[in-house]
């Protein structure tokens, strides 16, 4: 049930310079997502120990998570498609073989691409717009909102990139036996 | 017929194996851009779905079964159950059943359940007779416990999905998981009069058998800590989570000492994984969602089912073959997100309690985990074992025949599920 594992690690195609390079960037931004995930496990056990042990509720915790929760997906999607993890319904495709089972895989990942750039498209308009209007979250924090939503464009960017190389490297590169 | 051809072709994409969000943002896209003419408002869906503090509870709970996996803490469960029931006729089945329903309660998980429990059951129930299949069908089964015992990941989502207390689908999904576990052990049981080769393990006696239990009291103590938290409204399920996690981590490190900042870079970037492969579909689905209301479609299925004369029970019927059918070839969280919000507005239309709906969603749900021709835990047991397919899809036929019966039950006696909220003081 997840993207044909050929694609992610340990694949048979061997990557390009270009694709490595990107590979390396989205690995880069998985790292900073699980910080994130960590300062998120931190601000939530601080907000419980701030109303329990102190009795000084914070108020921000709920919409900073929320922003949060944006940037850990964001951040971490194009990673999870390099290895491979995307949940897909493979009941077909692991059927594929020789030219067919490169179509397929192409398919997926050029399709994955053009979502991606739509969300990156969107995403550039939704940032240009909060930033211009000034627009700010509506909770305690009145978080300027492009801040939390470039993180659809740089994960829409990054997932762009991923897939379309990954769908470069199909078509043009040999396998590595 | 609208609904019909989209979905048709939803099917279509997702067939061809691309990633199940690419195939939703696909076909939402295409319909926005023939209906709208504009792509503008797709971040803004995406974003809108994904900033919700509610939504951290699941990375939290998978973080925290991460945790508990790398540090091995849940490790002593198995040999606690199997201490104290391995003794009685079919034990080993039942030891399997109730360290699945333990394991269910820390991890919200039913792959990481079968993965988790499957590793140290299935060698020991062959040492002891059992026929290979029996031995993987109860943990296919045993396994698909972990989405409807809370703390359950998809409930979670189901929760969000239809606004619906995360507590209350919590307590609605205790009973009928308790019900499930308790129909696995009979049937293990009787199964073991039958098979004659099944052997138990000796009694090893009070003293043994409650150091078996102080060994595995670590992860004993997190669904009361978890569960108990939300229940009494002590924590939110999101604190719950990160409190549950902490607990890991502390006895993790600290008791177990195996746990050090490699272990938890390394978790963490598993949770993170873990979070995008699901909150990607969640985003996508989002966006079908508000690609099928400017269709109309929700309204369109609503008129049909209007114009079919169904009542509200042979609506939910049908809803519940469509998903077993569904759940054939699709996983568990694709499956919610897209059938949830199209078929949201009509059991609000039919009144059907949300509670009770979410919670035969689950038991059905849980057949797809062990339904072939797609079914995880087939996957994860053959993975494990092994083990050809044909023979995990065997020993798995049994369960789900009891698990259409559990199915059966709540939908005749809504209040195996609803008895716990509405005792709550939750009436819908």
């Amino acid at each position: 049930m997840k993207m044909n594992a050929e694609n992610g690690e340990g694949e048979e195609i061997s990557p390009s310079l270009l694709s490595r390079i990107i590979g390396s960037i989205t690995f880069f931004a998985a790292a900073l997502s699980a910080i994130l995930v960590v300062f998120t496990l931190g601000i939530t056990g601080y907000s419980v120990v701030q109303r329990y042990f102190f009795g000084t509720p914070v108020t921000w915790t709920d919409e900073l998570s929320g922003f949060l929760v944006v940037g850990i997906v964001m951040l971490g999607t194009a990673e999870t498609l390099r290895r491979g993890e995307h949940i897909s319904v493979d009941l077909l495709s692991t059927r594929a073989t020789g030219f067919l089972k490169k179509l397929v895989d192409i398919w997926g990942y050029a399709s994955t691409a053009f979502v991606a750039g739509v969300l990156f498209i969107s995403g550039w308009a939704a940032v240009e717009f909060s930033w211009n209007i000034g627009v700010y979250s509506d909770g305690y924090l009145e978080a300027p909102l492009w801040i939390p939503q470039s993180f659809i464009l740089i994960g829409g960017g990054l997932l762009f990139l991923i897939a379309l190389t990954r769908a470069f490297d199909l078509l043009f590169r040999k396998r590595k036996d | 017929m609208a609904t019909f051809l989209i979905l048709c072709i939803l099917i279509a994409l997702l067939l061809t194996g691309m990633p199940i969000f690419a195939g939703l943002g696909l076909a939402s896209i295409a319909i926005m851009l023939v209906t709208e003419g504009s792509i503008s408002s797709v971040a803004d869906t995406v974003f809108a779905k994904l900033d919700n503090g509610l939504l951290t509870a699941i990375p939290m709970f998978a973080f925290m079964a991460h945790v508990m996996i790398k540090s091995k803490v849940v490790d002593d469960l198995y040999d606690a159950a199997n201490a104290m029931v391995g003794h009685l006729k079919g034990g080993l089945g039942v030891a399997t059943v109730l360290s699945c329903t333990i394991f269910a309660a820390i991890s919200g998980s039913s792959v990481a359940t079968a993965l988790t429990i499957g590793s140290s059951a299935i060698p020991q129930m062959k040492r002891f007779g059992y026929r290979s299949r029996d031995a993987y069908g109860v943990i296919a089964a045993g396994g698909t416990l972990g989405i409807l015992i809370p703390p359950s990941g998809p409930l979670i989502l189901y929760a969000i999905v239809t606004e619906t207390s995360i507590g209350a689908l919590f307590m609605a999904g205790f009973i009928p998981g308790i019900l499930m576990a308790l129909i696995f052990a009979a049937y293990c049981m009787t199964q073991a009069y039958f098979q004659k080769n099944q052997q138990q393990t000796n009694w090893i006696g009070w003293k043994e058998c409650s150091q078996a239990l102080r060994r595995s009291i670590w992860s004993l103590l997190m669904p009361p800590l978890v569960l108990g938290g939300i229940y009494f409204g002590i924590f939110t399920a999101s604190e719950a989570a990160s409190i549950g996690c902490i607990y890991a981590l502390v006895v993790g490190a600290l008791v177990y000492r195996n746990f050090g900042f490699k272990e938890l870079a390394e978790t963490a970037y598993e949770t993170v994984r873990t979070t995008a492969m699901l909150f990607m579909i969640l985003a996508a689905a989002a966006m079908f969602g508000h690609a099928v209301t400017i269709i109309r479609l929700p309204i369109e299925l609503m008129e049909s089912v209007t114009a079919l004369g169904l009542s509200a029970t042979g609506f939910i019927l049908m809803v519940m073959l469509l998903i077993f059918i569904l759940g054939m070839f699709m996983e568990t969280i694709s499956i919610i997100l897209i059938t949830t919000p199209i078929v949201l507005p009509a059991l609000i239309q039919f009144d059907v309690n949300l509670l009770w709906y979410g919670i035969l969603l689950m038991i059905n749900l849980e057949l797809a985990l062990i339904t072939p021709p797609v079914g995880m835990n087939l996957f994860v047991i053959k993975g494990i074992a092994n083990a050809p397919l044909a023979e995990v899809i065997r020993g798995s036929l049994p369960y789900v025949v009891l698990m259409i019966l559990g199915l059966v039950l709540v939908m005749l006696v809504p209040g195996v599920a609803l008895w716990l909220p509405e005792l709550a003081g939750f009436g819908s």
